[in-house]
């Protein structure tokens, strides 16, 4: 079934237009790429679909229309994402971190926050249980009470992702999240990406490394000025002309 | 490690702290000792509430004196107009602060943090207008004497003021350490995440507006009570230029750091002459070097000072 | 109506004072995206230099414009190296801007009241102070001259934002400071002149209310109280918001004192204030992109 369902999405600053009337779908289960060469609008697109811009369009997540909706809220219905350029929760710790991604489902309101009793202190426990397996599924155990602006960068690329994975979404869409990382690194980061997509979340993959989207993807979309110019398998699409045409000059190899 | 349990002091060691507090009053000869000590403590509530704002959420709010002043007029007002019991009245005056910081709150807490600094920072002033120019219900310029006590004999006002700044404290650490004040520093770290995994940044927000702003009145109420008078320069820049040094200087988003720090400020003019005099200046030049030069303020200092202390001491147990 | 006349001269005057306080806070607000808290005791400076070189020295009310300008203006160069720059590398560069100007609005304030003492002061020999007529209105000379000069200022201003090398630059690290620094901008500098100038505005902002009432150390804070309610109303980036907000607020609040009392005056700045945030959060001529 579709869980993601943009449709005709555009968005404009001032004259700019960032994105321009994209549309593509999205099923349950899936790995999506998304590509397209810098300055695409593939950052926007993100943005306009978790609610931190108002686009114009439809964009539909598990048939609910969610464009006018806050980030906060979109991320309750299941939709959650990683960041491309942040620091994180820089001095909390490394647990915090995740225990804080796991904020919508801790059971508790403000009244239980307060009070002092087993069962809340048993909830409590529960919960930093939860977050240390969170960790380790992502390698990260052993830091856990590092503060997170204390860990390496891939360290930190995979605490994004678990940050964003304890919030337990059904669908999740990463933004070029091995920038930075060695070819060594890159590859276990696409056996964390694999993993996450056994666990049964539909993922999102925005990408410039095309080792990556080559190598993980179902299906890939490119995007141009805002607007999509292919889409298939990623076999089809590097060798589709256009694509090859968009990254012309941009050193980028589609076949790496 | 269970969650709950106090991390930096062991409950016995509170325990015993509280009973060697809860005595002093009636130990000591000295009222002045006395007086000193129930400042410190209102202060030190008045910093933790402030601390959980600027601290933990990471929101500059430059007039908080304003809601100091509000609970410490609506407890008196009431109380003296109304004949109701103090406690009452102390209770009318955070909830009246909480409602104006939450009618506040929607003003300012959807803008960026610049407003509500702005914003806050003419409050305070406005307030002090409001009161010295509503004669009739407060008195104007002159404030209002002749306020009832709490207490006839100071030291059980002592031992109150000393429990409820307790009890605050306990519900900050409690809040501090639930998923409500992992989100308020998951705001002052990075609102775009803390949005990502469902957190409603304005309401949290305003939640931590309200609760200093709660904690404000009440520390104002008591004062007042205290005091036995009140006046509009309760609500001057001032005061919340106080309360920003503490907290700047003890440790914004430590936990004991401000209170602490307030401790110190409190008594310290009254033993130093000097200091008492040129204490504006003294504050100004302290805030403006400390959040140069050591903007974590002391406490994380201390901390690792005595952590380093510590693995010192176990080594040199381990190596005999 | 002829008593409307002159409030409205009246409060074009005081919107003159306020649109120099106003323009200062937007220029740095626009550059660094952080508050001056002490922007009020600046001004509050410059009228203490005046009333110096002016009763001391028997200096002309020109001289004292120049010197009050570049007074500040070095005090501001001072500041700016000192406290503003080693802020701005830090995590939250607001607040911790922001609460250094705290610490130096206090520090000022109190500095002058150790210098000049509590009770206010007035220049002896004011400039201006004799009525002249203009028709149905009498205006001392120095209201008069005071929104000329403000006008002068403000065209100057947009001049040099405009036409000049340095202007050009200044206008581009106030929208995008990396873009600027990849153009070859020094944008340390820029920074540094942007503030100095900001600044100086406040100085003589205080030069001429030196010459219009008395002064005392303490009229720092509704100063800034009211140039952040300016600003806020306006727009906080923009200065045409400013410059229309200045106006606005200042003939409103002459008009609130000759029609209401004047002990309305002050609240009216924060009502103003209230209502742009309920209304129109970004103000009269703000947008969303920032």
């Amino acid at each position: 079934m579709k869980i993601l369902d943009v449709k005709d999405m555009s968005m404009s600053f001032g004259g700019l237009v960032a994105v321009n009337a994209l549309s593509f779908s999205v099923n349950s289960g899936e790995l999506i790429g998304l590509i397209g060469p810098n300055g695409s609008g593939k950052s926007t697109a993100i943005n306009c679909i978790t609610g931190y811009y108002t686009p114009k369009g439809q964009v539909l997540f598990k048939d609910r229309n969610i464009v006018g909706l806050k980030p906060h809220q979109i991320s309750a219905l299941g939709l959650t994402r990683t960041f491309q350029l942040t620091s994180l929760f820089a001095r909390a710790t490394v647990l915090d971190s995740v225990l804080t991604g796991m904020h919508l489902h801790t059971g508790e309101n403000f009244w239980d926050a307060i009070a002092y009793s087993q069962s809340n202190n048993r909830k409590e426990i529960r919960l930093r249980e939860k977050a240390v397996e969170i960790l380790d599924f992502f390698g990260l155990a052993e830091d856990r009470d590092r503060p997170s602006n204390s860990i390496s960068h891939f360290g930190r690329k995979r605490l994004g992702l678990a940050i964003a994975l304890a919030a337990r979404p059904e669908m999740i869409l990463i933004d070029e999240v091995v920038s930075g990382l060695s070819g060594e690194e890159v590859s276990e980061m696409m056996e964390v990406i694999r993993k996450i997509r056994q666990t049964g979340v539909t993922i999102l993959l925005v990408e410039h490394n095309m080792r990556v989207i080559m190598n993980l993807c179902d299906r890939v979309i490119v995007i141009n000025f805002g607007s999509k110019i292919a889409e298939g398998t990623p076999a089809d699409v590097s060798s589709n002309p256009q694509v090859q045409e968009a990254y012309l000059g941009t050193g980028v190899k589609l076949d790496a | 490690m269970r969650p709950g349990r106090l991390k930096f002091i062991k409950p016995a060691v509170l325990i015993v702290l509280l009973i060697v507090g809860v005595l002093i009053p009636f130990v000591t000869e000295s009222t002045f000792i006395v007086h000193l000590l129930i400042l410190s403590f209102v202060w030190a509530m008045m910093a933790g509430g402030y601390n959980l704002l600027m601290g933990y959420t990471g929101l500059l709010s430059l007039g908080h004196a304003a809601f100091y002043a509000i609970g410490a007029y609506t407890s008196v007002v009431l109380v003296k107009n109304l004949s109701i019991p103090w406690p009452l009245g102390m209770v009318c005056a955070g909830v009246t602060a909480g409602i104006i910081a939450f009618l506040m709150g929607f003003l300012v807490l959807r803008l960026r943090g610049v407003y509500f600094a702005m914003v806050t920072f003419g409050f305070a002033e406005i307030i002090r207008l409001i009161i010295e120019n509503w004669e009739s219900m407060t008195g104007g310029v002159y404030g209002i004497i002749k306020v009832p006590p709490m207490f006839s004999d100071v030291r059980f006002t002592y031992v109150f003021v000393m429990l409820l700044m307790v009890l605050v404290y306990f519900i900050l650490y409690r809040i501090i350490h639930s998923h409500v004040g992992r989100a308020f520093i998951a705001i002052r770290e990075d609102e775009d995440v803390a949005k990502s995994v469902g957190i409603n940044v304005a309401r949290y927000k305003t939640l931590s507006f309200v609760i200093s702003a709660f904690i404000a009145g009440i520390a104002g109420s008591v004062m007042a009570h205290y005091f036995r008078y009140v006046y509009p320069d309760w609500a001057q820049f001032l005061k919340s230029a106080d309360l920003l040094v503490y907290t700047v200087v003890g440790g914004s988003g430590s936990f004991i750091g401000p209170g602490l720090a307030a401790t110190f400020f409190v008594l310290l003019p009254e033993f130093s002459r000097t200091v008492g005099h040129y204490q504006i200046l003294i504050y100004g030049v302290i805030l403006v070097l400390v959040i140069i030069f050591i903007p974590q303020g002391l406490e994380p200092i201390f901390r690792s000072l005595y952590n380093g202390l510590r693995n010192r001491m176990k080594r040199g147990r381990q190596a005999r | 109506m002829d008593f409307f006349l002159q409030q409205l001269a009246n409060g074009i005057m005081m919107g003159s004072i306020y649109v120099l306080i106003a323009m200062g806070l937007v220029i740095i607000l626009s550059m660094m995206d952080i508050v001056n808290f002490a922007h009020g005791q600046l001004a509050m400076l410059g009228a203490y230099i005046t009333i110096l070189i002016m009763n001391i020295y028997g200096a002309s009310f020109f001289v004292s414009i120049i010197v009050g300008f570049l007074a500040l203006g070095v005090i501001a160069y001072a500041i700016e190296k000192g406290i503003i720059r080693p802020t701005r590398k830090k995590k939250l560069p607001l607040l911790i801007a922001g609460i250094a100007t705290v610490g130096l609005a206090l520090v000022v304030e109190e500095i002058a009241t150790m210098l000049f003492g509590r009770t206010s002061q007035s220049v002896f020999d004011p400039f201006g102070a004799n009525p002249v007529s203009l028709g149905i209105i009498q205006l001392s000379l120095i209201r008069l001259l005071i929104p000329f000069f403000a006008a002068a200022v403000i065209v100057l201003l947009m001049f040099f934002l405009y036409r000049t090398k340095i202007g050009r630059a200044l206008r581009a690290v106030s929208q995008d400071s990396e873009a600027s620094a990849l153009q070859g901008i020094n944008v340390d500098d820029m920074l540094s002149i942007g503030f100095i100038i900001s600044v100086g505005l406040a100085g003589v902002a205080g030069v001429f209310l030196a010459q219009m009432r008395p002064i005392d150390p303490y009229m720092g804070l509704i100063i800034s109280l009211k140039g952040f309610a300016i600003i806020i109303v306006g727009g906080m980036m923009s200065l045409p918001g400013a410059i229309t907000a200045a106006y606005l607020l200042g003939i409103g609040e002459v008009m609130v004192t000759a029609y209401v009392g004047a002990n309305w005056a002050d609240l009216f700045f924060f009502a103003a204030m209230v209502l742009v945030l309920l209304i129109r959060p970004t103000g009269i001529f703000g947008s969303y992109a920032r």
